[in-house]
């Protein structure tokens, strides 16, 4: 079986963000950049269903800028045996990466895509539902657990106030949440390694998506200020503000 | 034009996000559907017709809706769509599963999780796990959104008399099948999703007095962290060090119990809705991004915080 | 906010809180700190927490010595915790130059009281199980140091400060600096102001920006440094599971990189070439508590070596690169002192080993400012050891060359390729011709020895004899036997003059001041513990105006300490005259029949005598003449305007051409004034010996009236003079001779140390200056000198073993 694993270039989730003053989003420029947590548990499990046997080949893609070779290539560092990259310097949607990776699935024809269930960056939590939508497949969102069946998945899904099982039948698509493993650090060997593995390099015109965007940013801007926070001198004046000022109890 | 509210619910009924979604659409219109797509959902649907502010409910019911898979849920919407300016749905785990797959359905581009309205088609959200807020403008001809049931009031649940009007089932059934549901937790939550947290630094003294955090922990449903140096000098293991070069993490509710404040650690939890902090040193930097501070000597405080939850309930 | 305060010290990370905490020690309890966000934001907090004592310099090897005393002190004091590990410090060998750095290293060890083991391959195995030993010769072990929390060390000492009265404003951003009229300074803050008597900048990546508010240009650059963090090894953890005691922070320098454990992963930081100087130009208004993206490509050489010695380093996974500004300067030590031509401001700046440096840099800058005086001597990170040459290309091109050899061998005789050549005296080009083979020093390249036809004019650097010593020898014989030229235009010049002229240096230096007009003294200026400050060499030019010399590194220290004790009243003016001047030595006993053909002056003995100035022709150029000089002949140096020089050289060359005129570089003036037993200032003479300690009693007229130093000289006399000066003839040397920081040893007890050493090629002897106790240093007395390991006889011989009553100089 074939895993498709698409994943995104992002700022490291340890830096903090800071929105640029004329409010066009955040600075990028000489920031590090890293993969999506989440998107490095989906290439963790990608693999480790390659090591358990039940997957034979493990394909990384990602759709962004040309820098996001690098982040194919922490993929590959990871264990994946090839990416590909959809080359595109304008802003790309959930919906456009969606269709990007319907054209990828069609060619690729994979048993599973497996994917983060959203970015850090903008938060939007809708490509891999999209993608399942455009293709028509089973869908499994928020899972912290997999197993593979003959032509089924059984996942586990982590929902508001519990646990959800479920059964998909293959092909699927799967967005993965935090507890579904602990992904792994790729070695300096692997690193070298990585760096000798393919990448075929696609543009949204040669998958015949059109990627123009829907939405127009206004603009961003800082969160407010955290307030000056306030001392408390009991343990009682403390639940008391927790539960009915600060309403986290 | 009409605004429809995707319901939240477990047939029998309403769950409370669907009220603030409700509040959401009223700032875009005041023709406002609901649709309760289940199985055996009458009860659900009657009580959505009994909020205020809306003016119909539709209701989908069907066998393969009954445990509201977007594989299901998502045809529904897309039928029904056609007729309305705006979807828009909790942006809990049920609406922020179906609806993206409902959108790409239409072809729209959603917003997602929006926290303010500024226009009929201009909408706040954060990213950045909120460090950032952005406003963005749609040129969909319908938008579908999500909404951030914290960022709006719940609306009334009585006082509306909305009709309820059947609309058919969801189509073709899913190549996926519901097995079951396990809603009780027994574990801890894990450090980096749980609601709460409360994270004990070298003030601690020893590993046994994690013990006390512990006790609170289990009362919160909270999940327990601690800075390098607590890590460092082996009270707790490696995977609790909440920090820079540990787990970041963003809850509801953080307590730093006998934690300075080290930047490092701080790097770790400063995006955390709610920051308590319990230390002796009334100078230590933990206390700059406390919302709640409280000097004390954490041997005393925290059996007092203790006990003080306890009569709480 | 206090509006008035002893001291503010701008900059809260580890240095700036170890500087308040040690004012505050000292008993200055009215002094504050302004951090422009928090405490550590700038470079400490992503610090690697790396604490050796291991540091080649003598002046920076004691301030790592107290930091790591102290530091093990600070959680009883305070209470807060510093996460010290002392797990030792380990580094290897590879190569036998490698031994010797660190046999020379542990020389300058004992001659400072820092213990270390010299251990061999097989120990290393047992100190470190997961270390492979293949190649390694040796290693240099140091039990007693480790590794810290950076940040819970600066609230320790933020800690101990505040214990003690002293306050720290946080978020309050130093927005300007203004002296006042009475002399006090106003620091402006966006959070207010603060009138205050001293300032100390300890701003680390934004020292250029502060000092220029000041009006200073600081050579200071962050360099980036990237380490690597790990996720959990399983050998690793298997081992310390295992009950194996945490591991000795590894250094394997001959592949450049430092390891050590993290919460059972590894730590491992490369200093590699290519790392890129950040912020020349300030840093930008968004980089806060910030990192660099990592680049993993340049460190791989360095993680592929460590693969190579720690094998379960390759499947330990790369959790993150932390890549992080770290100050740098362009010999890679701090700046710590007193600012240059603004009073009453003091920098603790430019550490890149800030972590170790801060508390001893913290405890000595506080005693300069409260005592006046510093404890040891500190000229080898005094800032004004930099002139304006150390401008920003120039310390970038510097900074990122010190990054890439931290871990190199420290040769004594390596001159670096960076940012030169720079300053250049007129005859370079022809001195290049004659096979110069270059060094560089306060920004000037100086001849350090010449290669004859058909011998490579290039350095084979090492810590023994090596290529170019026969070829100094014969320069060094030249001079003895016929004549030589020295090219001395790096220098120092200034001219002192006016109606207080002469008071004003009067009180400053140690002898008095020559009567005559045209007369010359050699004149020392003291530290008030009598310690010698400086070093000039000085003419009366008339009544009311002096010329003096000194060393060309001086420039800017003697300068600064000049400038700053001119009388308010205008009656003595201060001129540099070292770039207008050019100066060649022309020495030997050939050096008057040379000049006399292109001179009309009478040279003889009675119409010149030595110790004189003169003003005369040489060839068409007008010339100062000074018979004196520093390799103890017959000689004079020729002090003239610097268009001159060309003409100057080349009227000298042809008339010393069949008298046998050779060049002499600075290697080969170097041994010379060791055979004449001449202290060199700031390697000889320092302010950590007295002058009589330093045996030029003669040099000092205690009767003349008061002078700085003179009441600490007259207390020594009477209390008596613990240490003598004295020069050594070493026994047994086959092909390393000393060069300096060696300690003598009588039996097992250590008796002193050398100071200067090397092969005396005329009188053939291997030579040492030092200072040994007083009581032992009598002419004869025997003693032992450690030389990269192994001990030598050696014993005191009579000062000046070449022409010990000076009939050479005046014949």
């Amino acid at each position: 079986m074939k895993v498709l694993v698409p994943v995104k270039r992002v700022i490291d989730a340890n830096i903090k963000v800071r929105v640029k003053s004329d409010q066009s989003g955040v600075e990028l420029t000489n920031v590090k950049m890293a993969m999506n947590p989440f998107c490095e548990i989906a290439v963790e499990e990608a693999i480790r269903m390659k090591e358990a046997g039940v997957a034979e080949d493990v394909v990384v893609v990602s759709a962004g800028p040309a820098q996001s070779q690098e982040t194919l290539r922490t993929g590959l560092a990871m264990g994946a045996d090839r990416g590909i990259l959809i080359e595109s310097d304008q802003p790309l949607e959930p919906l456009a990466v969606a269709k990007l990776l319907r054209a990828v699935a069609e060619r690729e024809s994979p048993g599973l895509v497996i994917l983060g269930k959203q970015a850090i960056d903008g938060d939007n939590n809708q490509t891999g539902q999209m993608l399942s939508a455009l293709l028509g497949w089973s869908l499994g969102t928020f899972v912290s657990k997999i197993e593979v069946g003959d032509d089924h998945y059984t996942v586990t899904r982590e929902i508001d106030g519990g646990l959800e099982r479920v059964r998909l039948s293959r092909p699927a698509v799967i967005t993965v949440d935090l507890r579904l493993n602990e992904p792994r650090y790729a070695s300096l060997p692997n690193i070298m390694k990585a760096k000798k593995k393919p990448i075929d390099v696609l543009t949204p015109a040669e998958l015949g998506v059109d990627a123009t965007p829907r939405l127009t940013t206004i603009r961003v801007v800082e969160p407010p200020a955290r307030e000056a926070g306030v001392r408390v001198a009991s343990a009682a004046e403390l639940v008391e503000k927790l539960r009915n000022e600060a309403k986290v109890l | 034009m009409s605004i429809l509210v995707l319901a939240e619910h477990d047939n029998a009924s309403l769950k409370p996000a669907t009220l603030n979604t409700v509040t959401a659409a009223m700032a875009l219109g005041d023709d406002i559907h609901v649709l309760v797509a289940g199985h055996e959902c009458t009860d659900a649907a009657q009580e959505a017709g009994r909020v205020m502010g809306v003016s119909k409910v539709l209701k989908a019911d069907a066998a393969e809706l009954a445990h509201g898979l977007a594989e299901n849920v998502a045809p529904v919407i897309e039928r029904l769509a056609a007729g309305y300016s705006h979807v828009l749905a909790p942006a809990s785990t049920y609406g922020k599963n179906i609806m993206p797959r409902a959108a790409a359905l239409l072809d729209v581009q959603q917003i997602s999780d929006i926290s303010a309205i500024e226009s009929a088609d201009t909408f706040t959200r954060p990213i950045y796990a909120g460090n950032a807020v952005m406003t963005v403008q749609s040129h969909d001809a319908i938008k579908l959104i999500t909404v951030r049931t914290t960022a709006f009031e719940a609306a009334a649940a009585e006082g509306g008399a909305a009709v309820v009007e059947d609309v058919g089932g969801g189509g073709a059934p899913a190549p996926t099948a519901f097995l079951g549901h396990d809603l009780t937790k027994t574990e801890r939550p894990e450090l980096t999703t749980a609601r709460v947290v409360i994270s004990g630094g070298r003030g601690m003294q020893s590993g046994d007095n994690f013990a006390m955090l512990e006790r609170i922990a289990d009362r919160l449903g909270a999940a327990v962290g601690a800075s390098r140096a607590a890590v460092d000098a082996g009270y707790v293991p490696n995977d609790y060090q909440v920090g820079q070069t540990g787990k970041v993490v963003a809850p509801d509710l953080y307590i730093a119990v006998g934690i300075s404040g080290a930047i490092q650690h701080l790097a770790g939890m400063k995006d955390s809705k709610v920051i308590v902090a319990i230390n002796k040193d009334e100078e230590a930097p933990i206390f700059q991004v406390a919302d709640y501070g409280w000097v004390a000597d954490l041997f005393q405080a925290v059996p007092e915080l203790e006990t003080a939850l306890e009569s709480d309930n | 906010m206090k509006t008035q305060a002893r001291v503010v010290v701008i900059g809260g990370g580890v240095v700036g809180v170890s500087t308040l905490y040690h004012l505050a020690r000292k008993g200055w309890t009215d002094v504050v700190l302004c951090e422009r966000t928090e405490l550590t934001a700038g470079s400490t907090w992503h610090a690697a927490g790396l604490l050796p004592l291991f540091n080649m310099s003598y002046t920076v090897g004691q301030l790592h010595k107290y930091s790591v005393d102290l530091y093990k002190s600070l959680e009883e004091e305070t209470g807060q915790a510093v996460g010290f590990h002392v797990t030792g410090n380990l580094r290897l060998a590879c190569t036998r130059d490698r031994m010797d750095e660190y046999h020379k290293y542990c020389g300058t060890a004992n001659t400072i009281g820092v213990p270390f083991e010299m251990i061999t391959p097989s120990e290393v195995k047992e100190l470190w199980p997961l270390c492979e030993i293949e190649g390694l010769v040796g290693a240099l072990y140091h039990p007693h140091d480790g590794h810290i929390a950076p940040v819970d060390l600066t609230m320790a000492l933020a800690k101990g400060a505040r214990n003690r009265g002293a306050e720290i404003y946080q978020h309050t951003r130093v927005t300007a600096m203004e002296r006042r009229p009475s002399g006090e300074w106003l620091v402006r803050t966006d959070k207010g102001d603060i009138v205050c008597e001293h300032v100390v900048c300890a701003t680390g990546n934004y020292a250029r920006e502060v000092g220029q508010m000041v009006g200073l240009e600081i050579p200071a650059i962050p360099v980036q440094h990237q380490y690597i963090v790990t996720d959990e090894v399983a050998e690793l953890k298997a081992y310390r599971e295992g009950g194996g005691r945490e591991l000795a922070v590894l250094r394997e320098s001959d592949a450049s990189y430092y390891l050590r454990e993290e919460r059972m992963g590894y730590i491992l930081g490369p200093y590699e070439k290519g790392a890129p100087a950040v912020f020349a130009d300030g840093v930008p208004a968004a980089f806060e508590k910030d990192l660099f993206p990592g680049d993993l490509e340049r460190l791989v050489p360095h993680v592929e070596a460590a693969i190579r010695r720690v094998p379960s380093f390759s499947s330990a996974g790369i959790k993150d690169i932390v890549n992080g500004p770290i100050c740098y300067t362009p010999d890679g030590s701090p700046l710590v002192g007193p600012a240059w031509g603004v009073r009453n401001v003091w920098l603790n700046e430019g550490h890149s080993f800030g972590v170790t440096a801060a508390g001893g840099a913290g405890w000595q800058l506080a005693e300069w400012i409260v005592e006046g005086e510093p404890g040891i001597d500190m000229l080898a990170v005094d800032p004004r050891r930099f002139g304006a040459y150390a401008c920003k290309p120039y310390t970038v091109h510097k900074n990122e060359e010190a990054y890439e050899n931290v871990f190199t061998v420290h040769y004594p005789d390596e001159e670096r390729p960076a940012a030169r050549p720079a300053k250049t005296s007129p005859i370079h080009d022809r001195l290049d011709a004659l096979g110069a083979v270059w060094g560089q020093r306060y920004g000037w390249e100086r001849p350090n020895w010449f290669a004859p036809p058909g011998v490579a004019g290039e350095d084979e650097w090492s810590f023994r004899r090596s290529n170019y010593f026969e070829h100094v020898g014969a320069e060094h014989r030249n001079v003895r036997k016929n004549v030589g030229i020295i090219d001395i235009t790096s220098f120092t010049k200034f001219r002192v003059s006016g109606p207080g002229a002469e008071a004003f240096l009067d009180r400053l230096v140690a002898r008095r001041l020559p009567k005559k007009t045209g007369r010359i003294q050699l004149c020392h200026a003291l530290t008030i513990r009598g310690g010698v400050r400086s070093e000039f060499t000085i003419t009366r030019d008339s009544d009311d105006a002096f010329y003096l010399v000194s060393s060309g590194a001086a420039e800017r220290y003697d300068w600064d300490y000049l400038f700053k004790r001119l009388p308010e009243d205008g009656s003595v003016r201060l001129e540099n005259l070292t770039t207008s001047f050019g100066t060649l030595v022309v020495a030997g006993p050939r050096s008057r029949e040379v000049l006399e053909k292109i001179t009309d002056a009478d040279l003889s003995s009675d119409r010149f005598p030595w110790l004189t100035s003169q003003h005369l022709y040489v060839g068409l150029a007008p010339v100062r003449a000074m018979r004196v000089n520093f390799v103890g002949e017959l000689g004079w140096e020729l002090h003239h305007p610097i268009e001159y020089q060309r003409h100057i050289f080349a009227r000298l060359m042809e008339a010393g051409a069949e008298l046998g005129i050779g060049q002499c570089g600075m290697r080969a003036m170097d041994s010379l004034r060791i055979e004449k037993s001449y202290r060199m200032w700031g390697q000889d003479l320092t302010r950590e010996y007295t002058i009589l300690e330093a045996g030029l009693g003669h040099f000092v007229h205690l009767d003349k009236g008061e002078f700085v130093g003179r009441d600490a000289l007259v207390r020594q006399q009477q209390s008596g003079i613990p240490r003598a000066f004295v020069t050594l003839e070493v026994s047994g040397v086959e092909d390393a001779d000393p060069i300096g920081n060696e300690p003598i040893w009588q039996g097992a007890d250590m008796v002193g140390r050398a100071t200067v050493g090397g092969y005396g090629y005329y009188v053939g002897k291997s030579l040492a200056l030092g200072y040994v106790d007083a009581g032992a240093g009598q002419i004869g007395a025997d003693f032992e000198i450690e030389i990269l390991g192994r001990r030598y006889p050696c014993n005191v011989m009579a000062e000046s073993p070449h022409d010990p009553d000076n009939e050479r100089l005046r014949a």
